[in-house]
């Protein structure tokens, strides 16, 4: 046999025998690798199952694992054999005393007899080798590690896992003390509604906005997100941001146009009887109440047109007109005085400086006479710029006209019945009408302006409102002070407030409660502060268990009288007492109101008279008596809290 | 007959040859049959043995009855204190010649001869014994300023008792590494004392044939060294040796423990040609591991010193060895 034929048999044997070993090496490192494997992927899982690491890490870990069998497995499969050994193996297994690794040496080696015959002498063996013998299928090592690795895994898998997260404690709510007490702010947020309407009426912008930016700001309270000075720091922000607006001395319009009015009545009181538009527009423009002013001045337009009005008439409407354009003063007359006075000054003493006959002082008030005027008349041109200057000013023009106008047309109209032929009588412009026209204008402005002042007062209401949430709230503070820990009782008044307001609005009480209160009755008819016979009449159909019957409710009425109230607040130095000669109606007195809503017996009297009157009487009270602060305070909360509602 | 088919012929024969002798030994020497193998593997090899044994064991007649059986020269040396290295040696003699002259002749002593028997070595004092290491290592011999090659075959054969060490010169490690081998004679069996019995007791004494003459002994010398060695196997008889040497990393702990000195590469040299002569008479054509390790033993036992705690410890260096064998694997490569 040709010796390279052995060898090469040899080394077929050996090849087979190093894909056998190397299998056998891979299911090793594979059982190895797996039983790694499986201990990291319980790991993982145990991990992730109680949160310690996220699902995401967790996959990514068990695709990570994947990599060990696979990397094993090929490091194991091409890891080099050494042929040699491999023979040995061989050898070994089959007493061949090396026979064949030491021809395997010998295959690449120059060979001598001795060497050829050794070959020869392996070659011999060949047949009696059994791969299966030198390297048999062996359980791998780590089978045992394998399967407990397994059950860890099943384990890990389908036991819950203790897990190591506790609950996280609630997040910190900053609770800031209570800033309102509960009846307050159901009070408040009554108000707030009685506020709103008034705002929407008055056509105030930006009124939802307002109201709801107090209303979430009250929310805030309630729920303690806001510290007392946050809220008042909310309240000077919305205030500034929807009230602080510069009404542009529209007040001081309607004072000068009083003035007016009242310098009119007193020069021309006899023509203004013989005209009541003019009469009516002279009342109103001295109540300040710019519609009534515009109505009247409509009336006045209306007569002005009028093509039966009498020469004689209308010379009296220019007459009064122009009387009262000329009343109507754009400029400030304290400020013109004193400019006058200070020019006076100055120009005597610039005389005497001319003449040196000035000493230090006198040059001291030379100097300040100066700076004085300088500053009026800085005053009195900013006055002008001013929007009441201007629309004075265009009032005063077109009463002006007015009265031009009123006066041709009883010129005219003169002319007209004595020379009734004239030529040119066609072509004349028709005076009167232009009169009517301009005076309807004149109404249309004071419309506009009647409008203005109505947001303006709605603006004062809202400013009254966040000033008594101000007070409110101190007060609060107050008693929250004196009621520490006892916010039970805070919140049972807050529902007793709550249980009063509705009742108030007539809303039925909540059921198992038993109505203390009767049915409102219905609105009651209060003209010329004469009752209705009827009036006070509770219409009581509702079902409530202390109700007294149809008609029969002890609770208040809701009548919307006419009468109206000054404003309390309202000073005026100027004022001259003046004796009214009221007409005498049929209603009772003041006091009348008051002793009959204390008497025994069925209310005769409208709730809402009442109170007005009560609160009135308590009003004068507190201002002339020497009542304590602290009081005063309980005397308005305890009036707003029984106000009748609309 | 092919050159290749000679070779396996020359192996067959070898085999026989030896088995022959073996046979014709045994015929006088009852078992020991390790040992005669030892003898004739070492005589093959072309070295020298140290039989130690107590007295009385046979190995003087091993060593008379392997030089019958081979047709070989013996001569027998006892050595004691008072040998002088001319007892060994020979010495310069005042001859006459036929004729009458006189001059001064060499006479040649005892190791002038193939086997030489140095009975009892470690009697002698160190100079005595030195005189063998010339002869043992260059096989020559110096005596003046003539040098004179012994002849081949040469092959001593020395023995020493264990046991009496009283007036004893243990043998120096220079001379102790010229012997191949260390073989040890063992007490024989019960078996093979009945058959020793036997045998001397008897009015006829076995006499033994001359199976092998000289020149087929040198013939199967050469032809031994022949036989290839792979490079794993000789690599695997050279970690033995390393591993006897306790500085070696490879050294088990045994050897880190109780060794002082181990093996010099002689014994490495040893092992390998010991296997040739093992494997041929096994009938393979190449060295096995099994060949090292079955002459590791009797060649590197005498060829390890131990340390004091070995000493102390009276340890063998047979059970360093075996370990040494355990520990240390055929090949190194996965």
């Amino acid at each position: 046999m040709d010796n390279n034929n052995s060898i090469g048999q040899i080394e077929r044997l050996v090849d087979r025998l190093a894909r056998r070993v190397r299998l056998q090496r891979v299911i090793n490192a594979l059982t190895t690798a797996l039983t790694v494997q499986i201990l990291m992927g319980a790991l993982f899982i145990a991990l992730a199952t109680p949160g310690w690491i996220d699902e995401a890490s967790r996959n990514l870990g068990l695709l990570a694992t994947f990599a060990i069998p696979l990397i094993t497995a090929l490091v194991a499969w091409f890891r080099p054999v050494d042929k040699i050994s491999l023979a040995q193996i061989l050898d070994r297994t089959h007493d061949l005393h090396d026979r064949l690794s030491t021809a395997l040496f010998l295959a690449d080696k120059d060979r001598n007899d001795f060497e050829e015959a050794q070959i020869r002498d392996a070659s011999n063996y060949i047949g009696r080798v059994d791969i299966g013998l030198a390297s048999p299928w062996r359980r791998p090592a780590e089978w045992v590690a394998f399967v407990v690795a397994a059950c860890i895994l099943a384990g890990v898998a389908f036991l819950k896992m203790p897990d190591h997260r506790r609950p996280l404690p609630a997040d910190i709510v900053i609770q800031h003390d209570k800033i309102l007490d509960d009846a307050t702010l159901a009070m408040e947020r009554e108000r707030l509604e009685a506020l709103k309407q008034t705002l929407v009426e008055a056509g105030l912008e930006d009124t939802k906005e307002l109201i709801d930016q107090l209303d979430a700001l009250l929310d805030r309270a309630e729920n303690r997100e806001v510290s007392e000075k946050e809220f008042l720091e909310e309240l000077e922000r919305i205030e500034k941001r929807f009230l602080d607006k510069d009404d542009g001395g529209r007040e001081d319009m309607a004072e000068k146009l009083k003035e007016a009015a009242e310098e009119l009545e007193k020069s021309l009181g006899k023509d203004l009887k013989q005209v009541p538009e003019a009469q009516a527009l002279v009342d109103a423009l001295k109540k300040k109440d710019y519609q009534k002013a515009a109505d009247a001045m409509d009336a006045l337009a209306k007569k002005m047109a009028d093509p039966n009005v009498s020469s004689k008439e209308l010379e009296r409407l220019a007459k009064i007109m122009e009387k009262f354009a000329d009343l109507i003063d754009p400029n400030d007359p304290k400020l013109q005085k004193l400019i006058e006075e200070n020019q006076a000054l100055a120009d005597k003493l610039q005389k005497m400086f001319a003449q040196d006959k000035l000493g230090d002082s006198e040059k001291k008030r030379l100097n300040d006479a100066k700076k004085k005027l300088a500053d009026l008349n800085r005053k009195k041109k900013a006055n002008e710029g001013k929007l009441v200057s201007r629309q004075l000013k265009s009032l005063q023009r077109k009463t002006q006209e007015m009265a031009a106008d009123a006066k041709q047309a009883a010129a005219d109209k003169k002319q007209k019945g004595k020379k009734n032929d004239d030529p040119n009588a066609e072509k004349k412009p028709d005076f009167q009408q232009e009169a009517g026209k301009k005076a309807e204008d004149a109404a249309r402005e004071l419309e506009k302006e009647g409008k203005e002042q109505k947001k303006s007062e709605a603006r004062g209401a809202a400013q009254k409102q966040l000033d008594e949430l101000r007070e409110a709230m101190q007060r609060s503070g107050v008693k929250r002070e004196e009621s520490k820990g006892s916010e039970s009782k805070d919140e049972e008044k807050g529902k007793q407030m709550k249980e009063f307001l509705d009742k108030a609005k007539g809303k039925k009480p909540e059921e198992g409660k038993e109505g203390k209160d009767g049915q409102l009755g219905e609105k009651g008819d209060f003209k010329d502060g004469k009752p209705k016979s009827d009036a006070n009449k509770g219409d009581d159909q509702k079902t409530e268990k202390k109700g007294t019957g149809a008609g029969k409710g002890d609770s208040q009425g809701l009548g919307a009288g006419s009468r109206e109230l000054e404003d309390e607040k309202k000073l005026d130095s100027k004022r001259v007492d003046e004796k009214l000669e009221g007409k005498k109606g049929d209603g009772p007195t003041r006091s009348e109101v008051i002793q009959s809503a204390s008497e025994e017996g069925f209310a005769t009297t409208e709730y809402k008279d009442v109170y007005v009157d009560y609160e009135s009487v308590v009003e004068e009270v507190m201002e002339k008596e020497n009542v304590p602060k602290g009081y005063r305070f309980y005397i308005k909360r305890y009036f707003q809290l029984i106000r009748p509602q609309e | 007959m092919s050159e290749d088919a000679r070779v396996e012929e020359q192996v067959a024969a070898f085999q026989k040859d030896c088995n022959v002798v073996l046979d014709e030994v045994g015929k006088m020497i009852v078992g020991h049959r390790d040992i005669i193998e030892g003898v004739i593997i070492a005589m093959l090899a072309g070295g020298n043995v140290l039989l130690e044994g107590v007295p009385g064991l046979g190995k003087t007649m091993l060593v008379k009855t392997l030089s019958d059986t081979l047709g070989l020269k013996f001569s027998r040396l006892q050595f004691t204190p008072d040998l002088m290295p001319s007892d060994i040696l020979g010495t310069t003699i005042l001859a006459e010649s036929p004729d009458g002259a006189r001059e001064f002749r060499f006479e040649r002593g005892p190791i002038f001869a193939n086997i030489v028997l140095a009975d009892e070595i470690n009697r002698a004092t160190p100079k005595t014994q030195s005189a063998m290491l010339e002869a043992m290592q260059e096989r020559s011999v110096t005596i003046g300023k003539e040098t004179m090659k012994l002849e081949d075959p040469f092959f001593v054969l020395a023995t020493q008792n264990p046991l009496e060490m009283e007036g004893t010169y243990p043998l120096p490690e220079a001379q102790l590494d010229r012997f191949i081998f260390k073989l040890r004679v063992l007490f024989p069996s019960l078996d093979e004392l009945h058959t020793i019995m036997d045998r001397t007791t008897q009015r006829e004494q076995p006499v033994v044939q001359e199976v092998l003459g000289r020149p087929r002994l040198l013939e199967m010398k050469a032809f031994a060294r022949d036989v290839p060695v792979a490079r794993h196997v000789q690599d695997y008889a050279l970690r033995l040796l390393q591993a006897t040497h306790p500085e070696h990393s490879a050294a088990p702990d045994i050897t880190k423990r109780f060794v002082r000195f181990g093996s010099s590469p002689r014994g490495a040299q040893a092992v390998l040609i010991a296997a040739k002569v093992s494997a041929l008479i096994d009938g393979r054509f190449n060295v096995s591991s099994a060949d090292i390790r079955k002459s590791a033993a009797a060649a590197f036992r005498h060829r390890i010193i131990l340390n004091f705690e070995g000493e102390a410890e009276g340890i063998q260096t047979d059970d360093i060895i075996q370990k040494i064998i355990e520990k240390t694997p055929e090949n190194v490569k996965s």
